[in-house]
């Protein structure tokens, strides 16, 4: 589903070298760790599979097409099978949590009853009772899961995580790693960028370790070791 | 309806922008809309002037004026021809000027039979000035060329000053629509995230920008009319006591024209602006 072939990328302003020649292909419905410290090129990863930036050299690949060909109209498309969950959540907070979501489909176009929906996502995450809070009366552990409930309610194939437990406590952090396993478990294929080795060692899967841009390990079995 | 709900909040939540920037286009178009007026009545003025503009052509003594006047109502040039003899010459004068009727009674009439005549058009006045010239019996020719060209002048120097006048003031309206519309963009930057992330089309997080920008400048165009028609017709209505003999523009066709203009210039320096201003602040940089 996935595929990066001899992937680099250099920063040209800053003349920082990311990634270099990084080689993975992960297939539907896996659940991987990407692991590293900062700088690593853990979030240049995700960058690069959303489109954000290409890469200097090498190719990346959703489902076999190169994501460097799409045309900049195709983008649209692209980002709508893929969801994304950052670490500060960035939920709008003038919305409440059920808004938070039906403006995520309202953006993307979504014609069906958008309320249902949204409440339907906030179901899965457990948060439907909560739809009216807004993000400041939520915990940050609740904000996380709205945040991931707006990354699932448009039913993407793909889901990016880019350290979304790096504010939580130990508690709340496992809650959401239990919450992103069922979420793969039925049938999303996840990709956790983290360097939290609690997690990666409690609730052990496919682990690549990047380490000054590069894949020095690649472990079907997991758990953490840099 | 969307885009437009959202363009609505953006001016009412921005609205101290939002009222800087209406205020200075409706300053520019108002400048506009007054230079325009000016420059048509000008132009009107110009036209009913060269129209009533006639050429005279003195006889000396003992002319054969109907000859004369058979020669020059033959050239294609000329709409209109007459003899005016010396004597009917004086009463025209002293009807104008009747303070000379006394004076004119003392002495002989001094002033010589002439021909008057209407062209067709006037640019055509040199060329026939040089002909009646070369007549035998023509000792004279006068025109109002002189008078058109000090006109055409002053004319030609506000149409030039009005050009500078409009680069400089719609660039300014411009600018103001390009402030307020990145301001816009700024204070929805996380949205604009969000919506880059979850797949929004191009069109879809660019058309709330651009609707800003037109409703400012309809807004603008709404209240410079409301300002600029009445203004100009209580004006044209006082000055027209004053100046009976000027014939000012009233036609509400040619007004109706002037508006239109500035509507549209005002609408489409509302797109523009936002456009660049979309263009500039929400390209997706890879």
């Amino acid at each position: 589903m996935v595929e990066f072939k001899h992937v680099t990328k250099t920063y040209a302003r800053t003349h920082t070298h990311a990634l270099k020649a990084v080689d993975f292909r992960i297939r539907k419905g896996e659940f991987v760790y990407i692991v590293g410290h900062s700088g690593a090129g853990k979030s240049t990863v995700l960058s690069l599979l959303l489109r954000r930036i290409n890469p200097t050299e090498g190719v990346v690949a959703i489902a076999e097409q190169d994501l460097a060909k799409l045309r900049d109209s195709q983008l649209p498309l692209l980002r709508r099978r893929i969801g994304m969950v950052f670490q500060d959540h960035r939920l709008l907070p003038k919305l409440s949590a059920l808004d938070n979501l039906t403006f995520a489909l309202r953006a993307t176009g979504f014609h069906g009853n958008q309320e249902q929906r949204a409440l339907g996502a906030l179901r899965q995450v457990g948060l439907a009772h909560k739809r009216k809070a807004y993000p400041i009366e939520l915990s940050l552990g609740e904000q996380q899961r709205v945040a991931i409930a707006r990354a699932l309610v448009t039913n993407p194939p793909l889901l990016l995580c880019d350290e979304p437990t790096g504010n939580l406590d130990p508690d709340t952090s496992w809650e959401i790693l239990e919450l992103l396993n069922d979420v793969n478990i039925k049938g999303t294929t996840v990709i956790v960028a983290t360097h939290s080795r609690d997690l990666v060692d409690r609730l052990k899967r496919r682990t690549m370790v990047l380490r000054g841009g590069e894949l020095v390990r690649d472990d079907d079995a997991g758990g953490y070791s840099l | 309806m969307y885009a437009l709900q959202q363009a609505m909040r953006a001016i009412r939540g921005n609205w101290v922008a939002s009222v800087a920037t209406i205020t200075t286009m409706t300053l520019s178009l108002t400048i506009l809309a007054g230079f325009s007026l000016l420059s048509l009545n000008l132009n009107q003025v110009l036209a009913n002037l060269q129209g009533e503009l006639e050429v005279s052509a003195f006889l000396g003594p003992g002319s054969d004026g109907p000859r004369l006047l058979e020669t020059v109502r033959s050239w294609p040039e000329v709409a209109r021809a007459e003899y005016v003899g010396k004597d009917r010459a004086l009463a025209a004068l002293v009807a104008d000027i009747p303070s000379l009727a006394s004076a004119a009674q003392l002495v002989d009439n001094p002033l010589p039979d002439a021909l008057a005549l209407r062209l067709l058009d006037p640019s055509q006045t040199p060329l026939v000035r040089v002909r009646l010239e070369q007549l035998t019996g023509v000792i004279d020719v006068e025109d109002g060329s002189d008078a058109v060209a000090t006109f055409l002048a002053v004319n030609d120097a506000l149409r030039v000053l009005g050009t500078i006048l409009i680069v400089v003031l719609l660039s300014s309206a411009l600018f103001a629509i390009v402030n307020s519309i990145r301001a816009a963009i700024t204070a929805r930057e996380d949205e604009i995230e969000v919506q880059r992330l979850v797949g929004a089309t191009r069109g879809f997080i660019r058309a709330p920008f651009l609707i800003e920008g037109f409703l400012l400048g309809l807004f603008s165009a709404v209240i410079t009319l409301g300002l600029a028609i009445p203004g100009y017709q209580f004006v044209v209505a006082r000055l027209s006591e004053e100046l009976p003999f000027v014939p000012f523009v009233r036609d509400p066709l040619l007004l109706g024209q002037v508006a239109l203009l500035l509507a549209v210039l005002s609408l489409l320096v509302g797109l523009v602006g936002s456009a660049i201003s979309v263009s500039q602040h929400l390209r997706e940089r890879t």
